[in-house]
């Protein structure tokens, strides 16, 4: 989990990477997160234009009054 | 321009905790106005860590959210929206509807049926882009089980995804018995659970 999110340090990083390269198994399952990760970033909602548009305007606002 | 840059990972995190689109909107305008008085009146002193203070401002307005509904429910429906504003969709087809559902609704409607832990952890990890640290921290568990969360979260998800697949192909190419296809992604699924 903290290699597919990129917490590890490079020394952590190189070890999976090698254990990865050496048992098809784990990398079957590293690729299934890492596709599922990636639909969980397709699956991103937007906001309404109306409501950024608000936020804009109230710090617009605020940079007018100061 | 952090704004653009932050505004959908926050839109949809926030709507995941809320499950309703417009106390999204309404949560991620007011995320952003405390963000902006804070900095403003010259109190933001989070160097360099932008995303994980508006995270946690925006978790906190979501979660005191949900908890005051939970006082006061209302009645919303799977997609977010809530009852009167489905009133149009009555006049179109079922298949118009199912249409409508597509991977990405689908993969939200299961995010929101995962296990309140798991659910928590997968949010905050992957939309509000907390650490796994401070995920254990905030949660008070070990980094060891929001790390099991999180995988559990991910192997969850990908089970559903692909027994929902399925589901939606036989509703696409519905089959008699003597029409049975040959599955187009045999082997996928259930292996190795």
């Amino acid at each position: 989990m903290k290699r597919l999110y990129h917490e590890t340090s490079v020394e952590e990083t190189r070890e999976i990477d090698k254990a990865l390269l050496l048992d098809s198994q784990l990398q079957r399952q590293y690729q299934e997160m890492a596709a599922i990760k990636k639909e969980l970033d397709e699956a991103r909602l937007e906001p309404s234009d109306a409501t950024i548009k608000n936020i804009l305007h109230y710090a617009q606002g605020l940079q007018e009054h100061s | 321009m952090l704004l653009h840059r932050h505004k959908s990972r926050v839109y949809t995190a926030i709507y995941l905790i809320v499950k309703d689109r417009y106390v999204a909107e309404d949560l991620l305008q007011d995320t952003f106005i405390k963000a902006v008085n804070v900095i403003k009146g010259g109190r933001y002193n989070e160097e360099g860590k932008f995303l994980p203070w508006l995270s946690r401002i925006a978790h906190n307005l979501a979660i005191d959210h949900f908890r005051s509904c939970k006082r006061h429910p209302e009645v919303v429906l799977e997609d977010g929206s809530r009852l009167f504003d489905s009133m149009h969709f009555a006049e179109e087809s079922f298949e118009t509807i199912q249409l409508r559902q597509d991977t990405k609704s689908r993969l939200r409607t299961l995010i929101k049926e995962l296990p309140k832990e798991q659910k928590d952890v997968l949010i905050m990890r992957h939309y509000l882009q907390m650490s796994f640290q401070e995920i254990a921290d905030r949660t008070g568990v070990s980094i060891n089980t929001a790390l099991g969360r999180m995988r559990y979260a991910l192997i969850n998800l990908r089970k559903k995804m692909s027994q929902n697949n399925n589901a939606y192909d036989k509703n696409i190419y519905p089959t008699r018995p003597d029409e049975a296809p040959v599955p187009r992604n045999l082997g996928r699924g259930d292996e190795g659970d």
